[in-house]
C-alpha cells in the first residue's frame, strides 16, 4: 500500500522560521548587552534572567488559561525575547519584583489579552517599561554611574544581595552605590543633563559633569555602539530590514541637528541623541518588531521618523529623561492609519500604463 | 517615483527604443527557491513505448469541455479530430495514435480537485498511422492557419493550458510577440530541453505568429540558468528569416509568469482585469511555438508533449516526449518509481503544481512535469502559526499585493475587503507562502477565498434572476386572468346582443368577438423571451433524443402509432409502475430478511399513490366539466364556477397531496428500515 | 434667585434651538433607506419554494420585517439566518439547525416518463421549465432554484430532485476534504 499525500501549492518552503527570527534578535543583542556588563556590571545579567523566567512562567500559564498548545506556542521563542528585551531596559540593581511585574504585565496583558503573538497593538517589552517607569519611577530612574566612577567594588554576590534585599552584602542601599566621589548622587546622561537644564545651565556646563566625557555619556556611547553593531549583523542576516533603524535614526538626527542649531545652550547636540541612552538599542531592537511595526516600506519610513520626532520633542520638551518607549508606543497607535494609507500599487493598477 | 521616472524616460525614448538597446526592466519581489534542476536539465529527450490505453479527457484546457465526434468502436487514426471545441474557448481533443475508441466515460482527471471528467478511452493498435497530411505554409490564409491551429487542438503548453489560437486571433495591433522560454519553476526542465533540441522548429512556429501578428518586435525570454538553452536559440534566431531577439533575463522566480515577464522585458503591466493583447502584447510558450509548426506546417496536430519526470523517487529520470493521454502510473513505471508508504506527486512545479490525488490519472497538454517526491524532499509545511505582521510575503509579492492583510480578510471572509485589496489580481504563484516563517498556506486562502467569492456572486445572480422571472410570471398570472375575465365578460355581451338582435348584428358582434380574442392570444404568444427558450428548449430535448437514440422502446412506439397520445401516457405510467415494482424488487432482493411485514408494507404505499391519482383525475375532471359548463353560461356562472373551481378540485386536490405524501413516507420509511436490516 | 432664573432661561433657550436644529436637521439630511423588508428580500435565496410558509421570497421578508421567526428559510440555510440576524440586529436562534449544509439541487424531468401534462409548469414559480401540452417537458437548469415544487404535481412522478454535480470549474478549493488516497502499488 502506498499513499499519496495531498497538500496544497507551493510544495517546498523556504527555511526562514519565526522562532528563528527571535532567536537571531536575541543573539544579537549580545554585543549590547556585553558592554551593558562591562559597564554597569553584572545586574543586567540577574534582571534579564529574572525578565526570562518571569516571561515563560507567564506565558506557559497564560496559555493554559487560554487553552493553546503550550508548547508550540512558547517555541517561537517570543515572550522569551521580550523578557530580554524588558531585562535589558531596567536599570540593573532594581529590585527583583520589578522585572517580575513588568514582565507579567507585557506578557499577560499587552501581548496575550489581546490575542497573542501577531495580535498585539502595542509592543509589550515597551508596555511593561512604561508600567514600571509611571508606577515606580524612583526605582526605575536608578540607573547605576559606569562602573569606572564608582567608589565601591561590588562583588557577585552584592549583585545578588542588592537585587533581592535592597542592600549590598556589605550593607550599602543603592541609593548610596549612585552617590559619586563627590558625594552627589549621580544619573544618567540624559537625565543630568535634563535636570541641569532646569536648574539654568547651559547644555555646555552641563557636559563638564564627570558623568559625560567628549563623547557623550561615559559607558553609553560604547553601549550604544555594540547595540548598533547588534543591529547591523540583524540587518546583514536579513532578519529586519533598513527602513524602520534609518528612518529612526535619521529623523532624530535631523530634527535635533535642528533644534541644536537653534539653541545649542539648551540642547544637546545630534550627536548627544543619537549615542545616548536607549537610542539604538529602540531603532534595532524595539521599533522593528514586526508585529507593531508598519508592513509595507513606506509605512515603515514613515513609523520610523515619526519615532525618530518623537524621541527628540519628548527627550527635549517632556518631563521624562529618555523617551525611546513612548515614542514607540505612540507610534505603535498610528500603526493602522500608516498602513492604511501606504497600500502599495497592485500590478496592473497603476493607471499610466497605455 | 520610479513610475514617475520611467514616464519621464519614456518621452525621450519609445519603449521599443530601450528594448532595443538591451534594456530590461524588474517586477516587484520575487523569490530564489532551489532549482533543483540538476537531475534532468542534461538529459535528452527520449520517447517511452505506447500504452496500452490512452486516456483523453475532454477538459485538458481552460474553458468549456470538448464535444466527442467519434462513438465507442469507432477506428480512428492518428491525428484524427476526437472531440471538437465547444465556443469560442475550448480546444479540440486529438488522436495521440492510430487504434479504437474503446470507451467514452467519466475518468480521473490530472487536475488538483481529483473529480471525474468526461474521457475519451482510446486503445492503441501500434500501428501508429497517421490520417491524411495537408500541409499549409507559412504564406497559407490567414484564416486557414488559425483555424488549423483550432483544429490542432493547441492550448498553452506552460501549465495553465489556455486555447492558443484565441491568443492569436486578436484583432489588436500587437507591439511584442514575446515567446516564453523561461521556465521559472523549480525542477522543470521540458522546454530547456526542447530550446536545446528543437530550436528550429520553435523558430518556425515563431514565423506562423508572426504572420498572424505583424509584432514590431519578437523576443524570446529565457532565464540566464539556462546558458546551453539561450545558445541553441540564438543560433536557431540566426538561421530565422525574420528578426528575433533572444533575451537572457535574470533568474527569479515567477519571471515566467505571464504579467511578470511582459513587465521585464517592456515594462508595460497588464491592467488589471485586461488582457496582454490590449497592450499589445501576446505571449506563447516555446513549446506552444513548436506544436503551431507542427500542426501548420507538417499538418501534426497535437499528439505528445514533452514531460520532465523527476523526484527523489524516480531512478530513471529524464525528459519524456508521452503520447497525450498515457496514464501517469505508466509514465512513473518507465521512469522506475520507487514507491514508499508515503509520497507527493506533484504535476507541475513544487510553486505552482499540485499534488496529484490519483495515480492512474492521464497526462494532459498542459502537463509538463511529474515530480515523484519522497516526505523528505518536499516536506509537509509545518502546522500554521500566528503571522507576525513581518510583511516578507509582501516584499516578495510579484503582484505587489499585501499578502499578510488579504490573508486576515480571508480568514474573515470579508468579501468587500478581499476586492478591495485586488485579491483577484492574485497570481497564485506561492512566493508569499514560501518566505513566511509562521508557515501559513496563503494561497491556499486565497483560492479558497476566490472559489467562495464567486460563488456568491453567482448565488447573487441567480438569486436575483429568479426573483425577476417570479414577480415576471406574478404579472402574467395576472394579466391572464384578467384578460380572461375579459373575454368571458365580452362573450356573454355578444351572446346578449345577438340574442336581442337580428342575425346582422350578430354575424358584426361575432367577428368582433373574434378578432379580440385574435388579438388576446397574440398577446399572450409575444412573450418574446419565452418563445426563444422554447425554441432553445425544443433543439434541447431534440438533441438529448437523438443521443438517445441507442435505447428506444420498441412497445411505447409501436402502441404511438396506433393512438399517439392516449398510448405515450399509458406507456409513460406503465413505466412508472414498472420502475417502482423494480425498485421494489431492488430493495426486496437487497433485504434477505423481509418480512411479511414488509410486504404488506410495500404494497401499502402502492395503494395509496392509486388513491391519490384517481383522485387527482378525478379533480381534474370536475374541473373540466366546470370550466365547460362556464363556456356557455352567463356572468353569474363564471363567478359560481370560479368558487367552485376553487373549492372543489382545492379539496381534491389537498387530498391527493396528502395521499401521496403518506406514501412517500411510507416508501421512505420502508426504505430506511430496509437500510436498517442490511446493517 | 435671578442667577437661577438666567441660567434656567439659557439653558432651555439652548434646548429649543438645538431641538430646533435637529429637528430640521432630520427632514433636511433624511437619508431615504430601503425598508427593511426591502433589504431582507435581498438577503433572500429567490427560490419562491415557499417551504417557509409564505407564497413566496418576498411575502416571508414582509412576515420577517414583521417580526415573524428568522428561521424558516431552508434553502437559505445557516448563511441566510446569520445574515438576516445581522441585518436585523438579533440573535441568531439556537434552535436553527445550524450545522446542515445546504446542498443545491435542481429538478430534472425524466423524459422518457413525461405525458406532457404541463402540470409542473403551472407549478414552476420561476418559468424555468418548458414544454406544452402533450409534449415533452424540460427543465432549463440554470433558471431552476431547486424549490421542489414541481415534484408534488407530477403525476407520474417523473421530476427528480437531483444534485448539482461539482466539476473542476465550480470546485471550491476545499483540500482538507480530499482523504488520503489508498493505491495498490
Amino acid at each position: 500500500m502506498m499513499y499519496l499525500s495531498v497538500t496544497p501549492s507551493p510544495h517546498n518552503l523556504g527555511t526562514n522560521k519565526t522562532s528563528r527570527v527571535m532567536a537571531s534578535v536575541m543573539l544579537a543583542t549580545v554585543p549590547g548587552v556585553a558592554t551593558l556588563i562591562y559597564f554597569f556590571g553584572y545586574g543586567v545579567l540577574f534582571q534579564i534572567a529574572i525578565c526570562c523566567l518571569t516571561a515563560i512562567l507567564s506565558e506557559m500559564a497564560i496559555l493554559k488559561l487560554r487553552q493553546k498548545d503550550i508548547a508550540i506556542n512558547l517555541k517561537d521563542n517570543s515572550a522569551l525575547l521580550t523578557g530580554i528585551l524588558l531585562g535589558i531596559s531596567i536599570p540593573p540593581l532594581a529590585p527583583w519584583w520589578i522585572g517580575v511585574i513588568g514582565t507579567c504585565f507585557a506578557i499577560i496583558v499587552a501581548k496575550q489579552l489581546y490575542g497573542g503573538l501577531g495580535f498585539n497593538l502595542f509592543n509589550p517589552a515597551m508596555v511593561g517599561y512604561v508600567l514600571l517607569l509611571i508606577s515606580f519611577p524612583v526605582a526605575m530612574t536608578n540607573w547605576l554611574m559606569p562602573l569606572e566612577l564608582s567608589h565601591v567594588v561590588l562583588s557577585f554576590s552584592d549583585y545578588i544581595s542588592a537585587i533581592f534585599t535592597g542592600v549590598t552584602t556589605t550593607g550599602l542601599s543603592i541609593h548610596e552605590l549612585r552617590l559619586g566621589i563627590d558625594g552627589i548622587t549621580m544619573a544618567t546622561p540624559l537625565d543630568t543633563l535634563k535636570t541641569d537644564l532646569t536648574l539654568g545651565l547651559t547644555s555646555g556646563e552641563s557636559m563638564q559633569k564627570p558623568v559625560f566625557d567628549s563623547l557623550g555619556g561615559i559607558g553609553w556611547f560604547w553601549v550604544n555602539i555594540a547595540f548598533a553593531i547588534g543591529g547591523l549583523a540583524l540587518l546583514k542576516l536579513k532578519v529586519i530590514r533598513w527602513h524602520i533603524p534609518v528612518a529612526v535614526l535619521g529623523s532624530l538626527l535631523f530634527f535635533s541637528l535642528i533644534g541644536y542649531l537653534l539653541n545649542p545652550d539648551s540642547q544637546g547636540s545630534s550627536i548627544f541623541h543619537l549615542f545616548n541612552g536607549a537610542t539604538m538599542f529602540g531603532a534595532f531592537f524595539i521599533a522593528t518588531d514586526p508585529v507593531t511595526a508598519a508592513t509595507s516600506n513606506k509605512g515603515r519610513l514613515l513609523f520610523g521618523c515619526f519615532i525618530g520626532l518623537l524621541i527628540y520633542v519628548i527627550r527635549t520638551f517632556g518631563g521624562f529623561p529618555d523617551a525611546m518607549a513612548f515614542a514607540i508606543l505612540l507610534a505603535n497607535m498610528t500603526v493602522p492609519v500608516i498602513d492604511y494609507y501606504s497600500k502599495p500599487t497592485t500590478y496592473g493598477r497603476g493607471g499610466n500604463n497605455e | 517615483m520610479l513610475s514617475l521616472l520611467s514616464s519621464w524616460s519614456l518621452e525621450l525614448k519609445t519603449i521599443i527604443n530601450l528594448v532595443d538597446q538591451g534594456h530590461q526592466w524588474k517586477f516587484h519581489g520575487g523569490i530564489h527557491p532551489p532549482s533543483r534542476k540538476e537531475r534532468t536539465k542534461t538529459l535528452a529527450i527520449s520517447t517511452i513505448e505506447m500504452p496500452q490505453q490512452l486516456f483523453l479527457s475532454l477538459s485538458q484546457h481552460i474553458g468549456q469541455p470538448a464535444v466527442p465526434v467519434v462513438a465507442i468502436g469507432d477506428t480512428v487514426q492518428k491525428g484524427q479530430l476526437l472531440a471538437k471545441q465547444d465556443g469560442f474557448i475550448s480546444a479540440a481533443v486529438i488522436a495521440p495514435t492510430s487504434g479504437t475508441i474503446s470507451d467514452i466515460c467519466q475518468y480521473s482527471n490530472c487536475h488538483i480537485s481529483g473529480i471525474e471528467t468526461q474521457t475519451i478511452v482510446l486503445t492503441p493498435d501500434h500501428l501508429n498511422t497517421w490520417r491524411t497530411k495537408l500541409p499549409l505554409t507559412l504564406t497559407s490564409d490567414h484564416q486557414q492557419i488559425l483555424e488549423r491551429i483550432k483544429l490542432s487542438g493547441i492550448t498553452g503548453l506552460g501549465g495553465a493550458g489556455f486555447p492558443a489560437a484565441v491568443k492569436l486571433a486578436t484583432k489588436a495591433a500587437i507591439e511584442f510577440l514575446i515567446i516564453n522560454g523561461a521556465e521559472c519553476e523549480p525542477y522543470i526542465t521540458s522546454d530547456d530541453l526542447l530550446m536545446q533540441e528543437r530550436g528550429a522548429g520553435i523558430v518556425a512556429g515563431i514565423e506562423i505568429m508572426a504572420q498572424l501578428l505583424k509584432p514590431q518586435r519578437i523576443i524570446i525570454a529565457i532565464e540566464d540558468n539556462k546558458p546551453q538553452a539561450i545558445t541553441a536559440m540564438k543560433e536557431a534566431a540566426k538561421q530565422s528569416i525574420i528578426d528575433i531577439i533572444v533575451r537572457a533575463i535574470p533568474t527569479l522566480y515567477p519571471a515566467g509568469g505571464e504579467k511578470q515577464l511582459i513587465e521585464v522585458l517592456t515594462s508595460k503591466q497588464v491592467p488589471s482585469g485586461k488582457i496582454p493583447a490590449d497592450i499589445g502584447v501576446v505571449v506563447q510558450n516555446v513549446a506552444t511555438s513548436h506544436a503551431i509548426a507542427n500542426a501548420v506546417l507538417l499538418d501534426e496536430p497535437i499528439v505528445s508533449r514533452i514531460v520532465t519526470v523527476t523526484g527523489e523517487l524516480v531512478d530513471k529520470p529524464g525528459n519524456y516526449e508521452v503520447p497525450i493521454g498515457t496514464s501517469i502510473e505508466q509514465l512513473l513505471i518507465h521512469a522506475q518509481f520507487k514507491p514508499q508508504t508515503q509520497q507527493k506527486i506533484i504535476i507541475g512545479g513544487p510553486m505552482m503544481g499540485f499534488a496529484l490525488q490519483q495515480i492512474n490519472a492521464p497526462v494532459i497538454k498542459s502537463t509538463n512535469c511529474v515530480i515523484a517526491a519522497s516526505i523528505n524532499e518536499l516536506p509537509d509545511a509545518p502546522p500554521e502559526q500566528n503571522c507576525i505582521r513581518c510583511g516578507d510575503c509582501e516584499q516578495v509579492c510579484p503582484a505587489n499585493l499585501l499578502p499578510q492583510q488579504l490573508q486576515w480578510f480571508a480568514k474573515d471572509q470579508d468579501h468587500k475587503k478581499l476586492n478591495d485589496h485586488n485579491l483577484f489580481d492574485c497570481i497564485e504563484c506561492g512566493a508569499c507562502a514560501f518566505v513566511c516563517p509562521s508557515t501559513i498556506p496563503l494561497v491556499q486562502y486565497y483560492r479558497v477565498a476566490k472559489a467562495e467569492i464567486r460563488q456568491t456572486t453567482e448565488d447573487k445572480r441567480q438569486a436575483d434572476r429568479a426573483k425577476d422571472r417570479f414577480e415576471q410570471r406574478n404579472i402574467r398570472l395576472e394579466r391572464d386572468k384578467q384578460e380572461r375575465l375579459e373575454r368571458s365578460k365580452k362573450a356573454a355581451e355578444v351572446r346578449q346582443a345577438a340574442m336581442s338582435k337580428n342575425s346582422d348584428g350578430d354575424a358584426v358582434a361575432a367577428a368582433l368577438a373574434r378578432i379580440k380574442a385574435k388579438k388576446a392570444a397574440a398577446e399572450e404568444s409575444s412573450d418574446a423571451p419565452n418563445k426563444d427558450r422554447v425554441a432553445a428548449a425544443i433543439a434541447r430535448a431534440k438533441a438529448k433524443k437523438s443521443a438517445q437514440t441507442t435505447s428506444p422502446e420498441p412497445a411505447a412506439q409501436e402502441s404511438d402509432d396506433i393512438d399517439p397520445q392516449k398510448a405515450r401516457v399509458a406507456a409513460a405510467i406503465a413505466r412508472a409502475k414498472a420502475k417502482k415494482a423494480a425498485q421494489q424488487q431492488k430493495i426486496d432482493s437487497s433485504n434477505d430478511q423481509s418480512t411479511n411485514a414488509d410486504t404488506i408494507e410495500t404494497i401499502d404505499p402502492k395503494k395509496a399513490r392509486i388513491a391519490a391519482v384517481i383522485a387527482k383525475a378525478k379533480a381534474k375532471k370536475t374541473l373540466e366539466l366546470e370550466q365547460a359548463n362556464n363556456n356557455g353560461n352567463d356572468d353569474k356562472s363564471v363567478t359560481v364556477a370560479d368558487t367552485i373551481e376553487t373549492i372543489d378540485p382545492k379539496k381534491a386536490r389537498i387530498a391527493a397531496v396528502i395521499a401521496k405524501a403518506k406514501a412517500k413516507k411510507a416508501l421512505e420509511q420502508q426504505q430506511s428500515n430496509n437500510n436498517n436490516d442490511q446493517r | 434667585m435671578s442667577f437661577l432664573l438666567i441660567a434656567v432661561i439659557i439653558l432651555t433657550g439652548l434646548g429649543l434651538v438645538f431641538g430646533l436644529l435637529l429637528g430640521y436637521a432630520s427632514i433636511k439630511f433624511k437619508v431615504k433607506e430601503d425598508p427593511v423588508a426591502e433589504k431582507i428580500d435581498l438577503l433572500l435565496p429567490q427560490t419562491q419554494c415557499g417551504q417557509c410558509g409564505y407564497p413566496g421570497c418576498r411575502p416571508y421578508a414582509e412576515a420577517v420585517a414583521n417580526g415573524d421567526d428568522i428561521t424558516k428559510c431552508a434553502p437559505g440555510g445557516k448563511a441566510t439566518i446569520e445574515q438576516i440576524a445581522d441585518l436585523l440586529s438579533v440573535p441568531i436562534p439556537d434552535n436553527s439547525n445550524n450545522d446542515d449544509i445546504v446542498i443545491k439541487k435542481v429538478a430534472f424531468i425524466i423524459e422518457d416518463d413525461c405525458i406532457g401534462c404541463t402540470k409542473c409548469i403551472q407549478a414552476c414559480p420561476v418559468d424555468a421549465i418548458l414544454g406544452t401540452t402533450k409534449q415533452m417537458h424540460t427543465v432549463i437548469i440554470d433558471e431552476c432554484t431547486g424549490c421542489d415544487l414541481c415534484v408534488e404535481p407530477c403525476p407520474v412522478d417523473c421530476i427528480e430532485m437531483i444534485p448539482v454535480a461539482q466539476t473542476t470549474k465550480n470546485w471550491n478549493w476545499q483540500l482538507n476534504a480530499i482523504p488520503f488516497k489508498q493505491l495498490e502499488s
